[in-house]
């Protein structure tokens, strides 16, 4: 039986999966590492709280307007990225993070520290969608997000990303333009994290600029790792599992992050690659299976029993 | 009149600049050196920190001195590190760079739990009375505590130079922090030498931990983390791996963030400020202030 509590669980399980997606293209596709994603879900989220409750939007009418701000966002802080890289740009999206935050709490036109809150529902068909409703919508997004990383995985622009994040210097002197293809990945990427926060800021229904701080990001980049940087399945499978672990754990509420603490550096210590990334051993396990099977289904003989 | 009392602020300024500015020098030259030599941003660094806090005040309650606070407090911190050293980051070193940075994260989350599970969620106080007092002259107020800082971060500093470079412990550092692989060949035992960083830089962490908590008798489980991630931004902007650049820009930091708090009316808090400051610099100066291009 679906209670509101699983609802409630699902449908953040799905916010942090888009969240996760929009950091995937930045870290995973594109190599830039980024502690300060909260940056692009706190823009996409204020945008669209501000917009509906300020200046009267609908849901449906403060998305574009909140993708596109996220997604300006992602191109003003990705152009560092072009100055600086690796651990220096680590650092420095910390320190954005925290100038962001900074911002949001002290400007006044942002709501200050409480933030902004009777952020209304989305409407769908005139009326107001409940959490079954909503549920869909953040499926759907979730849907739509997964698809724009497959394709541009696959797409010209991916390869482009993966041979920056390879070999920068190797790319440069193939004729490709390391800056322009990664201020891409930050546009892109930020977008993505804007749509997740939007879809946090209707479903949680106040934001205040904590939600959005250092702690909330590294909590991201723990997702996009903890699943296997670099792959969709990782940085959704991160996402939710690492939703889930708190929950999990709900019997030894006190020691929440200490167990969510303890999973990172051990996962990190056996299982580097992440959960599900390539090369780990339940990913070896499950292409195995899946060999097997289609095997079974296809010529009756594994392709690697084939002489 | 005007003048003179235009003068004590100012000087008081100064006083408050030098020790924020000394806080700051004491957790980024542990950075400062771990980065050198590993080329790990050392997140937990912050942690560390708030145990020698901890530490220095259950020992100071234990023992009711000041020193002996101070040296269990520094020297359980640096085993510790060492631990940390041993049982996290050396078996991560082949692997990709993001898995140790992660992996500090962790540590870092699931130390500030341990903090809260063991001393409690409460803000503790730190009251030491031998240092309690504050010398007043000329409209300057100068604390115990301020003193305690400044001489303490002398003797630690001066300490540090001599090991690093009149010691053959200091001698390997260097070496391992210019070329691990070099330093390999030349017979020079690359493990202990990063324990030795760990070490020492938990230590300095921990006095630095020790003597905040004095200064503004509290010590809490998430003290460490503003100055945790200021200590990184500092050893970029000191050009990485550069000590003396992280010390400098260290005191920089200091000096500017008081002297923008006190004049001025940019709506940031305090560490959004700084903050604000080292993203600049990193922007201007990515090589850092003392690196070469």
């Amino acid at each position: 039986m679906l209670n509101a509590y699983v609802i409630t669980i699902l449908s953040l399980m799905g916010i942090w999966s888009v969240v996760a997606l929009g950091l995937h293209v930045i870290t995973g596709l594109a190599g830039q590492f980024n502690l300060g994603v909260g940056v692009y879900m706190g823009t996409g989220a204020y945008t669209s709280a501000m917009l509906t409750t300020a200046a009267g939007f609908t849901f449906w009418e403060a998305l574009p307007f909140s993708l596109v701000a996220s997604a300006l966002m992602g191109l003003l802080t990705g152009c560092p990225a072009l100055r600086v890289r690796e651990d220096s740009l680590a650092v420095l999206s910390i320190g954005l993070v925290f100038v962001f935050e900074s911002l949001l709490v002290y400007l006044p036109y942002f709501g200050g520290p409480v933030g902004i809150n009777h952020i209304p529902r989305a409407m769908l068909g005139g009326e107001p969608v409940g959490n079954w409703g909503y549920l869909a919508i953040i499926a759907g997004a979730l849907a739509v997000a997964i698809a724009v990383c497959l394709y541009l995985r696959r797409s010209w622009m991916g390869l482009i990303w993966e041979s920056i994040r390879e070999n920068e210097l190797a790319a440069q002197v193939l004729g490709l333009h390391p800056a322009r293809f990664k201020l891409y990945a930050f546009t892109i990427g930020a977008a993505l994290s804007g749509l997740g926060g939007v879809l946090y800021a209707h479903f949680i229904r106040y934001v205040t600029p904590y939600d959005f701080g250092f702690l909330p990001s590294v909590y991201v980049l723990a997702m996009v790792v903890f699943g296997g940087l670099g792959t969709v399945r990782g940085a959704v499978f991160g996402a939710c599992f690492l939703t889930l672990l708190p929950e999990m754990f709900r019997f030894v509420q006190d020691y929440r992050n200490l167990i969510f603490g303890v999973t990172l550096v051990l996962l990190m210590l056996y299982e580097p690659r992440g959960a599900l990334g390539d090369g780990s051993y339940v990913w070896r396990m499950l292409s195995a299976a899946w060999m097997q099977l289609r095997a079974v289904f296809g010529n009756g003989r594994p392709y690697a029993s084939n002489p | 009149m005007a003048g003179s009392i235009n003068v004590a602020l100012i000087c008081q300024q100064f006083v408050n600049a030098l020790a924020l500015g000394s806080i700051y020098a004491m957790i980024a030259v542990g950075l400062a050196m771990i980065y050198g030599v590993l080329r790990v941003l050392h997140i937990a660094h912050a942690g560390v920190y708030t145990a020698g806090a901890y530490l220095g005040l259950y020992f100071y309650k234990a023992t009711g001195s000041l020193p002996a606070a101070v040296v269990g407090a520094m020297i359980v911190a640096g085993i510790f590190g060492v631990l940390i050293e041993r049982f996290v980051y050396r078996p991560m070193l082949p692997k990709p760079r993001i898995v140790a940075l992660i992996a500090s994260i962790g540590l870092f989350i699931c130390l500030s739990d341990v903090f809260r599970i063991v001393a409690g969620p409460y803000q503790l106080a730190f009251d030491v009375p031998s240092v309690a007092g504050a010398v007043n002259a000329a409209g300057v107020t100068v604390s115990g505590a301020d003193f305690l800082i400044a001489g303490g971060t002398a003797a630690i500093f001066i300490t540090l130079w001599f090991i690093l470079q009149h010691t053959p412990m200091g001698f390997a550092i260097r070496a391992v922090a210019q070329n691990i692989e070099t330093a390999k060949i030349m017979g020079i035992d690359v493990n202990r030498s990063v324990q030795g960083v760990f070490f020492i830089g938990s230590a300095v962490a921990a006095f630095g931990g020790v003597m905040v908590g004095i200064l503004y008798n509290a010590i809490y489980t998430n003290m460490g983390d503003t100055v945790g991630y200021k200590g990184l931004a500092l050893i970029v902007i000191g050009g990485f791996g550069s000590m003396s650049g992280a010390v400098l820009a260290a005191f920089l930091l200091g000096g500017a963030e008081t002297v923008l708090t006190a004049y001025s009316d940019i709506p940031l808090s305090r560490d959004g400020m700084a903050m604000l400051m080292l993203v600049i610099l990193i922007l201007f100066r990515p090589q850092g202030l003392l690196g070469r291009e």
